[in-house]
């Protein structure tokens, strides 16, 4: 740290203020001195630290010559230290009572120096009719009452923005809620008392729920089972993608208590059984205080049969086959399509397996209706969802095909010899 | 508190922090001009011009003047304060597709962020005790990184 402190800007810009404050504390409490900074000042320096009670003896006297063997006179450190504060008072002492200084960064260096100098030396102790709301000056007392700890932590707390009044969150902050996730939701339950109460008690928050990376892998039975009960009943919408800690019994407790519940999504929920589900169904669709299941998706269940299938069908009431055409995307890999089909799973039109099947979509190929199979027997382009077995088509790196459009849609760096 | 319709409109499923509401359907939008006294003038504009081309009857028109907005708002870095003063008088005024915009965006700006994060941007104080802050921390582990 430079000496001259006339001409060091009043904020360094490399040194922190914890550097500061550790410096600064050394300083008080250890023994050495130099009469020159008594002097300096016209008056004597009150210890901090309550141990020390030689008040004939002066603090810089505490100091060690040395403390980091910098071959330097600490006395002059110290001169100079105290000397840049001056300026600081003498600068900034207008500013602080005039005008909303909006630094982090100025915070924590002034209750910093506020608590070390505080008696000390004339330092402008930080005066109360400045234009911050109350609890600036609250969190300003929690820090000169932490004696020694990390002036920073405390000082977190701030509202730093100036345009807003009283630290309450605005009221049309609750209106955005609902354009959140499940995390952040939770996340922000934990900002402060009167959201957490929003987000616990309004149901209307909690009618669907999503859960999905990184949420899926962590959550278990009994935590479904809480957040679902959040809805009060309501809930219509039950998402769980790639849930692999979920079970059949943690569903059906979900079931037991929301009979609202209309669409439910559980692909990749790999403890859950085709048998399970549909015993679950079963029980739910044919009670009378429940409307029923409508739409499902599996996502494609291992070691589902015919019989399953038609049992499946029989409970969500599908009657007409009525065709909703179904295009391939990579993102149904994550997350499974959300139109008015009852269930995503069908018969292959060529392999006769139940697997989720994909039409062609328009510019693909000849007689469109033709070409509906599963993925397995005709492959498509990721993108595009077109069939590639009969046009030109390369396979990415990520083990996906492309079709030859698609292709060149691609920035070149992504393919090797593009 | 949201204003929620009864529709079966639910929302994307495309990205991992999926909304936990159906938002209101174009049927309940009133896409009236929506004054709001506490902005800048360059932002009234843009919003009574996003007003008039959501207004059409073309879908195209409307989808480009929903992602110019977007994008708009996007660019100019538009301030918390002024962000939820139009969320405010749109839901006041009961313009849905405006609502959405800019609480999409309030909502970027919470997504992904820590507890500190979120009081930091948004200015609110934390009024928790220490030991309520710790239980609540507790009640949802799993949801949480640290």
């Amino acid at each position: 740290m430079t000496l001259n402190f006339t001409q060091r800007p009043i904020f360094p810009a490399h040194t922190s203020e914890d550097n500061m404050v550790s410096q600064l504390r050394t300083v008080n409490g250890e023994k050495g001195g130099h009469e020159e900074v008594h002097d300096r000042f016209g008056y004597r320096r009150e210890i901090v630290d309550k141990g020390e009670k030689d008040k004939n003896k002066d603090i810089v006297d505490l100091l060690p010559s040395d403390p980091f063997g910098m071959d330097i006179d600490i006395s002059t450190t110290f001169t100079a230290i105290t000397g840049w504060l001056g300026d600081l008072e003498l600068e900034y002492g207008d500013h602080m009572r005039n005008k909303v200084v909006n630094h982090k960064e100025d915070y924590r260096l002034f209750a910093g120096f506020n608590f070390f100098w505080n008696n000390a030396m004339k330092f402008q102790s930080f005066p109360t009719n400045l234009m911050y709301h109350d609890q600036h000056n609250k969190g300003f007392d929690r820090v000169s009452e932490s004696v020694g700890t990390n002036c920073g932590e405390s000082v977190n707390e701030f509202a730093v923005c100036p345009d807003v009044i009283g630290g309450d969150p605005h009221d049309a902050f609750v209106l955005a809620l609902s354009y959140l996730g499940t995390k952040d939701l939770l996340m922000v339950e934990r900002v402060c008392r009167s959201l957490c109460y929003t987000i616990r008690n309004d149901s209307l928050l909690w009618r669907n729920l999503y859960v999905d990376q990184p949420l899926n892998e962590r959550i278990t039975d009994d935590i479904l089972v809480r957040l679902t009960n959040r809805a009060e009943g309501n809930l219509r919408f039950l998402s769980l993608i790639k849930c692999p800690k979920i079970t059949d019994d943690g569903l059906r407790r979900v079931l037991e208590t929301n009979p609202k519940l209309t669409k439910l999504f559980i692909p990749g929920c790999t403890r859950l059984s085709i048998e399970g589900i549909l015993n679950n169904l079963k029980a739910f669709n044919s009670s009378t205080e429940t409307a029923g299941i409508k739409h499902i998706r599996t996502g494609g269940f291992y070691g589902i049969t015919l019989d399953h299938y038609e049992q499946l069908n029989n409970l969500l009431g599908v009657q007409n086959n009525k065709h909703i055409p179904n295009y391939y995307h990579r993102a149904n890999l994550h997350a499974p399509c959300d139109d008015d089909r009852a269930l995503d799973v069908e018969i292959c039109p060529r392999c006769q397996n139940l697997r989720l099947v994909y039409d062609c979509p328009a510019g693909g190929c000849r007689p469109k209706d033709q070409c509906r199979a599963c993925i397995i027997c005709i492959p498509r382009c990721a993108e595009c969802g077109r069939c590639v077995h009969n046009s030109e088509y390369e396979e990415t790196f990520s083990l996906e095909y492309l079709c030859s459009d698609c292709l060149k849609q691609l920035p070149r760096c992504q393919e090797p010899h593009g | 508190m949201a204003e929620v319709n009864e529709t079966d409109q639910t929302p994307n499923l495309g990205d991992s922090t999926t909304p936990s509401q159906p938002k209101p359907e174009q049927i309940t939008t009133t896409n009236v001009a929506v004054p709001i006294p506490d902005v800048g003038p360059q932002l009234q504009v843009v919003v009574d011009e996003f007003i008039l081309k959501n207004g059409s009857s073309d879908e195209e028109v409307r989808t480009a003047a929903r992602n110019d907005l977007r994008d708009f708002i996007e660019r100019e870095e538009i301030g918390i304060t002024t962000l939820l003063v139009v969320v405010k008088y749109a839901h006041e005024f009961k313009n849905a597709d405006l609502l959405d915009a800019f609480c999409e965006r309030v909502a970027d700006l919470i997504k992904d962020k820590k507890v500190v994060g979120v009081r930091e941007i948004f200015g609110i104080v934390n009024d928790f005790t220490p030991e309520e802050e710790h239980a609540l921390r507790d009640e949802h582990p799993w949801a949480f990184e640290d």
